[in-house]
């Protein structure tokens, strides 16, 4: 319980210190914010008010004051670039976001390991050479290439989905969250295959077979938990992988997430934007982590 | 004979390096006397830097800048090029710490004032920082002029006085090109960029924008592309068609008084809102002057970047300061009849009311009002949802217009406005059909026109149409910091340096024009 409790702190101080981090970055972009926002022709007086509307006036430390303030009350106030609270605009772009890093996370694990397991389970060992060379070639290729690519193909040149994204159609998903997982799917492929082939050469494995069980009770019960101990740490990084990913992935599909407002968020140095979603980020990806942890010590007895 | 080590003595060694030695010097001295005979000229003409935003059409930008850098390359004039985001490049400009700027300028309304503000020394925002007592005057005088033939006249003058003195070097004008869906032949938009779908013969029709709406706010509308948004849900009191002409909008009818200095319109009859919550009963109700007089001080009191607008009617001081409660200058006579009182003659309001910002939204607007919920304004379209990707829209069955033959406008049902921000894959989709009309970017012009400037045979099963833009690209210096903006010979130099027409043949495949002056050819009285 102690451990529990001190790795705890230990996350909650990381967040808090990434938020710092990051608002004294965004608040060291350069350009002036109501300017942008505002646009050339307006006039000194309105930038003025503009600047006291938002507070955007007054010296760092107290921006940060108020800031801090605030987001420890979870309010984050509206977006200076959509003048709109930050909060809906958040609710109505995540969706996309973990809807695509759900399905994408659900393609790892039948890419990444359903498949090898099934391959074992038939012993069908050029089946399985063939699908992790072709998984080794589609993972080295980099992401936003695979992107455009596999776009222009399936969209374009052989016309199996709309070239405008429809999230309504659930087709329209498969592509997207596949180019998204297509590299964590390589590694992770890689990996358990051979952790499933290290274990499946082992003593005990030996001993079960020897004393008659079937195949498919082996691979269960003797094979997969010890194989998936170190698939595990790998699944948790590509999660955190997907939310970086979804950047370029939204930007090419023309998905409307929360990597799209990200970059919005920059070109505008919309700094409440920025720091929200930064905020948000941060503690997605914290809580993998924690979570990663908090399960690696209910499965594997070693590290207790 | 084969050579040893031995051979190479050190004494050897020595002569090599003194002879390598002796010759690198000579070469050196060489060199420096070549170059200090050709820098020495006694009036060098000194680096050019020229800073332009990447963001904005950075395709356009970049392709243009370079084949002046080019251009002036063959002059002997030096350039640099700095491409920067659109924050810095702002800033920068406020800050005056550039030499010179490539930029565009476009303006909502049909007024030659708006190219001219820039130069007026007391003007809000000036890229130049330019001063000059004579053209402030001339300004001053076109401004205040009492009918529009006067005004006209001084604008002229001023115009005149600044091309002699190229305080801008003009560049060219563009021109959008559009192609079409055959049965999308209705659609229509004009030079100032307002793009109406409201007699397309389709029943969805789907578009495209390339960058992402800013805004669903008439109030705050600023960039083209909230603006393509704010115009198919919104009116203001009066419109723009197709030719740039200033047509009835909500208002049949205005009227200037003889010193122009009162502006009085007449309502239409049976406009009404949308539906929307927040009126009592869900239903949108008429249109009245009241809604006229919230929306103008709604506009006011939002730091709308086109709170300017107003700054000649009368009593808009004191509602800036904050001192009454509404602009003692808009009046409501009556349920159908609203008048501007101005405190000074000024022909120029008429135009611009035109801006969007000055569209018209019932006075039961909340403060906070979300418009990416749900349009509450008079136009065809209602705006039924925008989720980042998407704006959606559905006819309004209750808007006011009807063709000839009595129909209801709009034709359509329902219209989609999608952002594309890759224009490629915008292009794939309007070939596909999933668009059915598409702006063409500067990048596709290659694949669309033949040499001649035609377009290629190949797309004559689509409509195409080409809409003069009443822009302006230009060069712009800092009159305060830099030599070029200092010394007019320079500018001069840089003037007869670019070849224009090459640019547009070349970039442009013919569809822009040549500019030499500071107000494009399309602008009234110009």
């Amino acid at each position: 319980m102690k451990y529990v409790k001190r790795r705890l702190l230990f996350y909650i101080f990381s967040i808090w210190a990434i938020t710092t981090i990051a608002f004294f970055c965004a608040y060291s972009l350069p350009g002036d914010t109501a300017r942008i926002i505002l646009g050339r022709q307006a006039s000194e007086g309105t930038l003025q008010a503009y600047r006291e509307e938002t507070g955007l006036n007054l010296p760092i430390y107290r921006q940060y004051g108020t800031f801090i303030s605030h987001i420890s009350h979870f309010d984050f106030g509206s977006s200076l670039s959509f003048r709109r609270p930050i909060s809906e605009l958040i609710k109505e772009r995540a969706f996309s976001t973990f809807y695509l890093m759900f399905l994408a996370s659900i393609n790892v694990v039948f890419f990444g390991i359903a498949i090898p397991i099934y391959f074992k389970w038939k012993s069908n060992r050029y089946l399985n050479a063939i699908s992790e060379s072709i998984f080794l070639l589609i993972g080295i290729v980099p992401p936003y290439v695979l992107g455009i690519v596999s776009f222009i193909i399936i969209a374009d040149k052989l016309g199996w989905i709309s070239v405008i994204f429809k999230p309504e159609n659930m087709s329209a998903w498969f592509l997207p969250s596949l180019v998204l997982a297509a590299y964590p799917i390589s590694i992770i492929y890689r990996l358990f295959n051979n952790q499933m082939n290290y274990v499946v050469n082992s003593r005990y494995v030996l001993r079960s077979r020897a004393m008659g069980f079937s195949e498919g009770y082996i691979l269960y019960k003797e094979v997969l938990p010890n194989a998936l101990t170190t698939s595990l740490p790998a699944f948790a990084n590509s999660l955190a992988a997907f939310l970086t990913g979804t950047f370029f992935i939204e930007m090419i599909f023309g998905i409307s997430g929360l990597g799209r407002l990200t970059y919005e968020a920059i070109s505008n140095k919309d700094i409440t934007l920025l720091l929200t979603l930064c905020i948000l980020f941060a503690f997605i990806i914290t809580t993998i982590s924690a979570l990663l942890e908090i399960i690696q010590h209910i499965i594997d007895p070693r590290l207790r | 004979m084969r050579l040893t080590m031995e051979d190479f003595s050190v004494t050897e060694w020595n002569k090599i390096l003194h002879r390598t030695g002796r010759l690198l010097i000579i070469c050196l001295s060489i060199y420096i006397i070549n170059v200090h005979t050709v820098y020495s000229d006694p009036n060098p003409t000194p680096q050019l830097t020229i800073i332009y935003c990447n963001e904005e059409q950075p395709t356009e930008k970049s392709a243009v800048i370079q084949i002046i850098q080019a251009q002036l390359a063959t002059k002997g004039i030096s350039v640099k090029l700095e491409p920067l985001p659109t924050s810095i490049f702002y800033d920068r400009v406020a800050k005056q710490d550039y030499q010179a700027g490539f930029s565009l300028w476009y303006i909502d309304y049909n007024d030659p004032e708006g190219f001219l503000t820039d130069f007026y020394s007391k003007a809000s925002f000036r890229m130049s920082k330019y001063q000059d007592d004579n053209f402030d005057s001339l300004y001053l005088s076109g401004l205040m002029a009492d009918n529009e033939k006067e005004k006209i006249k001084f604008f002229r003058k001023a115009v005149e006085y600044l091309n002699k003195q190229l305080t801008w070097i003009p560049l060219y004008s563009n021109s959008e090109i559009f192609l079409f869906k055959k049965e999308a032949e209705g659609f229509q938009s004009n030079s100032f960029q307002y793009y109406d779908y409201k007699v397309v013969n389709l029943r969805n029709i789907c578009v495209s924008t390339d960058i992402e709406p800013q805004t669903q706010n008439p109030a705050l509308t600023y960039d083209l592309a909230s603006k393509h948004i704010v115009c198919q849900s919104y009116e203001g009191l009066i419109s723009m068609d197709e030719e740039n002409r200033i047509v009835p909008g909500l208002a049949y009818e205005w009227l200037f008084s003889e010193n122009k200095d009162q502006l009085t319109f007449k309502l239409r009859n049976n406009v009404f809102f949308h539906d929307s919550p927040i009126f009592a009963d869900r239903k949108g109700r008429e249109v009245t002057a009241e809604d006229i007089k919230f929306s103008f001080e709604r506009m006011l009191k939002s730091n709308s970047p086109y709170s300017y607008i107003f700054d000649y009617v009368e009593g808009i001081e004191k509602f800036r300061a904050g001192e009454s409660n509404g602009v003692s200058g808009f009046q409501v006579i009556d349920e159908h009849t609203f008048r501007i009182v101005l405190n000074r003659p000024f022909p120029t309001m008429l135009q611009w009311l035109l801006a969007p910002a000055a569209y018209i939204v019932p006075k039961e607007t909340p403060l906070n009002y979300d418009f990416s919920k749900g349009s509450i304004g008079t136009g065809p379209f209602v705006l039924k949802s925008y989720d980042g990707s998407v704006v959606k829209f559905h006819a309004f069955t209750r808007y006011w217009q009807h063709d000839n033959k009595g129909k209801q406008i709009p034709y359509a049902k329902t219209l989609e406005i999608r952002v594309m921000t890759d224009v490629n894959v915008a292009w794939m989709a309007f070939l596909k059909g999933e668009l059915d009309i598409f702006n063409v970017p500067l990048s596709l012009l290659n694949q669309i026109f033949d040499t001649n400037g035609k377009a290629k045979s190949k797309w004559s099963k689509y409509g195409y149409r080409e809409v003069k833009l009443n822009n302006l690209k230009f060069l712009f210096f800092s009159m305060e910091n830099s030599p070029w903006g200092k010394q007019g010979e320079l500018r001069q130099k840089i003037n007869a340096a670019i070849d224009r027409q090459s640019i547009i043949d070349w970039i442009f495949k013919g569809k822009a024009r040549v500019a030499t002056s500071i107000i494009p050819s399309g602008i009234e009285g110009f």
